[in-house]
């Protein structure tokens, strides 16, 4: 066995709790961030499972004034390509035997197809990547017209690339229109005129060939314009998302000139509040795998003082530079390739257990299975951790060989000291530059890199770097503060306060170490916990308008609107009756309900704006739809209808106080008259299965439920008041983030890691000085007193550090947050938490400190006393 | 306690270290008694089991047999916390490589046995002045060890040996790591710890001159104390070495 082999197995050998807790402390950093990002692919994975996909970013409609909508989307900011398409119905028929000049088959009786049509630009379609062929050629490449078709329509007609089909609008009956709140039954169409195509290929089944499950037929755009001539086709356009503008910032462009809706596949997760969740994970993913590095480092740091006499032995052996790097080097590669491979593995089980419970990076919800791996993403998230730990342990190696070997055998202070200082220095760059650098290539963040993100993703690390580096700029501050508490807190025992005041002055790099390790986690924390306060009261302080003196009733049975609006107004406390039913979602959800039901308070209280609702199409906008779409009192707001084109809205006012029903996501919203969305959507309001009631301030809502039960007496109905909706919110708010708390308590396990190292470490360098003291007559329990103190300061410092950092961070996160989810966040502070997470820091310090106390016990005395 | 009987007995004690094949009989039979204030050294050659002898006097090792009472305690009989408390009442140790606590100053080491006891803020305290002064160490009581000589850093030793005020002191080879001269007056201090103080000494070591301090005089060999005894006061030091002679040591 070669000397590098022998050195560390018996290094090994000699402190395994050492080795175990070192690749502990890498492999749970790199089992998060490996966790964290499975999460979130297998999360946007399913969602985006579920919904139906055209494979573009946004659908849009131009109204009739744009002349070139097509050059006008072009020369948008923030859109990276557009592809003119049309849709339609279209039939399907194989050429019959005779048509194709052949003897007559069974199969001629064959009837037509119904499918769905999809007639795109064809360049600008292919480079959407809207489609893509599973079989045979692209369109456009041979010398007629071709159709690409769906894989369930070509089973269907068993047709394969290079045969004919026929293909023409359909015969349909008359077409109903929605015109003035009436559906309009036109005259049957003339015969429809079919047109020859080549089947080129075959589509695969995603984008477009994923439509009608299947039953799709794509075609040339003007192929299609030619064969649907005498049809009236809307125009529409299919748009790519430049992805360094966000989603909103787009739509809210285009919110400007067009009507549009987005990918609901293709946006899941895209959303502010959602990249703002999803990136935080991320940014916890990254926490935790610095953390891991910092824990390893420090018992680099720290086994680099115990090992300069080795190196120094290893040089006046004669022992050749490479010699030495080697037997360094075989150690970090075994200890940093068992962690990369236990972190890749425990990640995914991790990432495998959560999903189960139904974690997401979205918030709670079912449990999924793990159904993909992203292979390429975690492989490099480990690798990633891996060259970190093995830089950080050949480093000061390196750094060593050009020191004086005499130096080196005495092991003299200053080589120790000037090792240290320029490890520090190195890791400290390593792990507030390098490594959140490089994270960020491998998993970079959801959505733009814009000013906000960037500037609170730059003071984190600015944090991070000063919670690091402080023990390297001030040692002595830190070595005084905490051996002056250690001496105050130990006054009863002079042996105890002594020894570890002194110990502590003696170790500023590792002390500093693991308070910084402490105080990262708990500053993480109480951050995190003033955020969600923030969440929370945004929730309250929407609750009071949304939700005030509300009442949400579900579940009525088929009943009349009116006899239930004039049943409820028989109730004096009763101000309006709104109807969950009456709803539309042209781009976004739209309410009506009738003015009258909402002029007796909020912003329609005002007799001028009631009218103009009534009668000029005006609109009130909700908070959060407004922002998103940065629309104010006076703009306009064009709206889809399934009829009468695009119809533009007045926005009347921007408030709360109306349209919110049950789904907390449905916060998005605007409310119109009702009499509105009869003529242009036809939807019926005559009936709804749920409504909300508005009472007057501070009235109860049991008189209007009495009188609904007593109305339908079997019906089972189910009946929320206001604050009882705002308790179901901000339980599923802190539900939805009970995935930062498994993550942060993750680094707190690795900074507990960090300190258990950290001691363990300083009990070994010290086994001799503990021995003497057992052989004059120290207790095990006086010499774990010591080892306890230590913690006991290391998680008060921490913890209070922590406190107050987390505490000044606090307003910045909320007001990054507020900008990056498109929420107007109150600011709030971790309340209650911040004694929790102290306490926590503590009891987490003193809980790593068991183990060295523990190791200490069984050490031998006489081996401490006999040597030199 | 046992008052007016011996400090130390050592009966039949063995001690070997590993296991078969490779076992090392360290200790064969020790048969050794040594009464209060007395100053008794025990010569014997590197590896003959002169340290190990004094840790299992001290409690810090346990025999393989043989029984040793310490104080009148059997220490076989004490669980390992009553063994410490014994040792921290009775024992005051001098370390050949000294093992001063290197984060702790001069006079915080001599303290120490002190701090160990939960005494270090009692009357006791009042002594360790004088302890500092008479070792000529007094100048030096805020130094740390690594900035002491080699004598200094022994006299230091000593003084905390003296500090804690136990009856018996064990030295394990005192001047192995000194000068002619230094070495000497660790010598005389130690002399002076049991004539003045009325502390017993056991003295350990391979040096002839040193020998010449003790009362009594024992010789390790084949790991057990051979029957020649030398006594004092006057020792020359010609008579250890015809003794050492003699036993081919």
């Amino acid at each position: 066995m070669g000397l590098a082999l022998t050195l560390a197995r018996r290094s090994f050998g000699a402190h395994p709790g050492r080795a175990l807790f070192s690749i502990l402390g890498v492999a749970v950093g790199i089992a998060t961030g490996v966790a964290v990002f499975t999460l979130d692919h297998v999360t946007v994975l399913v969602r985006a499972g579920r919904a139906e996909s055209s494979g573009a970013d946004l659908e849009v409609r131009a109204s009739p004034e744009h002349r070139d909508p097509r050059g006008e989307l072009l020369a948008m900011e923030g859109v990276a390509g557009v592809a003119a398409f049309f849709q339609n119905d279209v039939r399907v028929r194989v050429p019959t035997s005779a048509e194709l000049g052949l003897a007559a088959e069974a199969s001629d009786g064959r009837p037509p197809a119904v499918a769905r049509l999809v007639a795109l630009e064809e360049g600008a379609g292919r480079t959407l990547g809207v489609y893509h062929v599973e079989r045979g050629d692209d369109l456009g490449t041979g010398p007629g017209s071709d159709v690409l078709l769906g894989r369930a329509l070509a089973e269907e007609l068993a047709l394969a690339p290079g045969d004919s089909v026929w293909l023409s609008p359909p015969a349909r009956a008359a077409k109903a229109e929605c015109v003035e709140g009436v559906l309009l039954h036109g005259e049957p169409a003339a015969a429809p005129r079919e047109e020859r195509f080549r089947v080129a290929g075959i589509l695969a089944p995603e984008g477009v060939g994923r439509a009608s499950k299947g039953r799709v037929a794509l075609i040339g755009y003007e192929a299609g314009r030619a064969l649907y001539s005498d049809v009236f086709v809307e125009a529409q356009f299919w748009l790519a998302r430049d992805g360094a503008v966000d989603l909103e910032e787009l739509e809210a462009r285009l919110a400007k000139g067009f009507t549009f809706q987005h990918d609901q596949a293709r946006a899941v997760g895209q959303m502010a509040d959602e990249r703002a969740f999803r990136n935080g994970v991320r940014v916890a993913g990254l926490f935790a795998l610095l953390l891991g590095l910092f824990v390893i480092f420090h018992t680099l740091s720290m086994s680099l003082i115990e090992r300069v006499r080795e190196v120094g032995a290893l040089t006046s052996l004669s022992a050749s530079r490479l010699q030495i790097a080697r037997v360094f080097f075989t150690e970090a590669l075994v200890i940093a390739m068992a962690a990369g491979g236990l972190g890749l593995a425990g990640g995914l089980l991790l990432a495998k257990l959560l999903l189960g419970l139904g974690f997401s990076t979205l918030g709670m919800g079912p449990p999924t299975r793990l159904v993909d791996v992203p292979w390429h993403t975690v492989l490099l998230l480990a690798g990633l951790g891996v060259a970190i730990a093995l830089l950080g342990s050949v480093y000061p190696i390196l750094r060593l060989r050009s020191t004086d070997v005499v130096a080196l055998l005495r092991g003299d202070d200053p080589v120790r000291r000037g090792a240290r200082h320029s490890f520090h220095l190195f890791s400290t760059l390593l792990l507030v530059g390098v490594v959140p650098a490089a994270f960020f290539r491998v998993v970079p963040v959801v959505g733009a890199a814009d000013r906000t993100l960037v500037s609170t993703l730059l003071l984190g690390l600015i944090v991070l770097g000063l919670l690091i580096g402080v023990p390297l700029l001030l040692p002595r501050l830190v070595a005084r503060a905490s051996s002056a508490l250690a001496r105050r807190l130990a006054r009863r025992s002079v042996l105890v306060a002594r020894l570890t005041g002194r110990n502590l002055e003696e170790s500023p790099g590792r002390v500093g170490a693991s308070i910084s390790a402490m105080a990262l986690v708990t500053a993480a924390f109480v951050g995190l916990k003033g955020m969600t306060a923030s969440l929370a009261g945004e929730t309250e302080v929407w609750g009071e308008t949304a939700l005030a003196d509300r009442l949400l009733v579900e579940h009525l049975p088929d009943a009349s609107l009116p006899e239930v609006r004039e049943l409820l107004h028989r109730q004096p406390e009763v101000l309006g009756v709104e109807a969950g039913d009456a709803r539309a979602f042209p781009s976004f959800l739209l309410l009506g309900q009738p003015a009258a039901e909402l002029e007796r308070h909020g912003p329609l209280a005002d007799p001028a704006l009631a009218r103009a609702f009534h009668e000029e199409q005006g609109i009130v906008l909700s908070q959060r739809l407004a922002r998103q779409r940065g629309l104010g009192a006076g703009d306009q707001v064009l709206v889809n209808t399934s009829g009468h084109g695009v119809q533009s809205f007045r926005v009347l006012a921007v408030s709360d106080a109306y349209g919110y029903f049950f789904h907390p996501d449905e916060r998005a919203y605007g409310v119109i008259d009702e009499r509105f969305l009869v003529r242009y959507f036809c939807t019926d309001v005559t009936s709804t299965a749920s409504i909300a009631v508005k009472l007057a301030p501070g009235a109860s809502p049991e008189a209007a439920v009495r009188a609904l039960e007593e109305r339908f007496p079997t019906a089972r109905l189910k009946t929320y008041d206001g604050p009882g909706l705002v308790r179901i919110m901000l339980h599923d708010l802190t539900v939805d983030f009970l995935v930062f708390d498994v993550i942060l308590l993750l680094t707190a396990l690795l900074s507990a890691v960090g300190v258990l190292n950290g001691q363990l470490l300083a009990a070994i360098q010290r086994q001799k000085e503990l021995g003497i003291l057992r052989a004059l007559g120290a207790l095990p329990g006086q010499i774990g007193a010591v080892v306890l103190l230590e913690a006991l300061v290391i998680g008060c410092l921490g913890g209070f550090l922590g406190a107050l950092v987390g505490l000044g961070l606090t307003p910045v996160l909320v007001s990054a947050l507020s900008v990056l989810s498109g929420l107007e966040l109150p600011l709030c502070t971790a309340g209650a938490w911040v004694p929790f997470a102290i306490s926590a820091a503590i009891g987490l310090s003193v809980a790593a400190g068991l183990y060295p106390v523990l190791a200490i016990r069984r050490w031998d005395a006489v081996r401490a006393v006999r040597t030199g | 306690m046992n008052p007016g009987g011996p400090i130390v007995r050592v009966s039949g004690l063995e001690k070997a270290h590993g296991d078969p094949p490779g076992r090392v009989q360290v200790l064969a039979g020790v048969e050794l008694a040594i009464d209060a204030r007395r100053f008794v050294c025990v010569m014997g050659p590197s590896g003959s089991g002169k340290s190990t002898l004094l840790h299992l006097i001290s409690g810090l090792d346990e025999p393989t047999a043989g029984r040793v009472e310490l104080a009148g305690e059997d220490l076989a009989k004490l669980s390992p916390a009553a063994r410490t408390l014994l040792r921290r009442r009775t024992v005051g140790y001098v370390f050949q490589f000294f093992n001063l606590l290197p984060n702790l100053t001069v006079e915080e080491n001599v303290e120490l046995p002190l701090a160990i006891a939960g005494t270090a803020s009692g009357p006791e305290r009042a002594a360790v002045p004088g302890l500092l002064a008479r070792f000529g160490i007094e100048r030096r009581s805020a130094a740390f060890p690594h900035q002491l000589s080699g004598g200094e850093m022994q006299r230091t030793s000593i003084a905390r040996a003296l500090a804690g005020g136990q009856p018996l002191l064990l030295c394990d080879e005192p001047t192995g790591n000194l000068s002619q001269q230094a070495g000497l007056e660790v010598m005389q201090a130690l002399r002076e710890a049991c004539d003045r103080d009325g502390r017993t000494v056991l003295l350990v070591t391979h040096n002839p001159r040193d020998a010449t301090f003790a009362d009594e005089v024992r010789f390790l060999v084949d790991g057990k104390i051979a029957a020649t005894t030398l006594s004092g006061p006057g020792l020359k030091i010609d008579d250890v070495h015809a003794a050492l002679a003699r036993l081919a040591i």
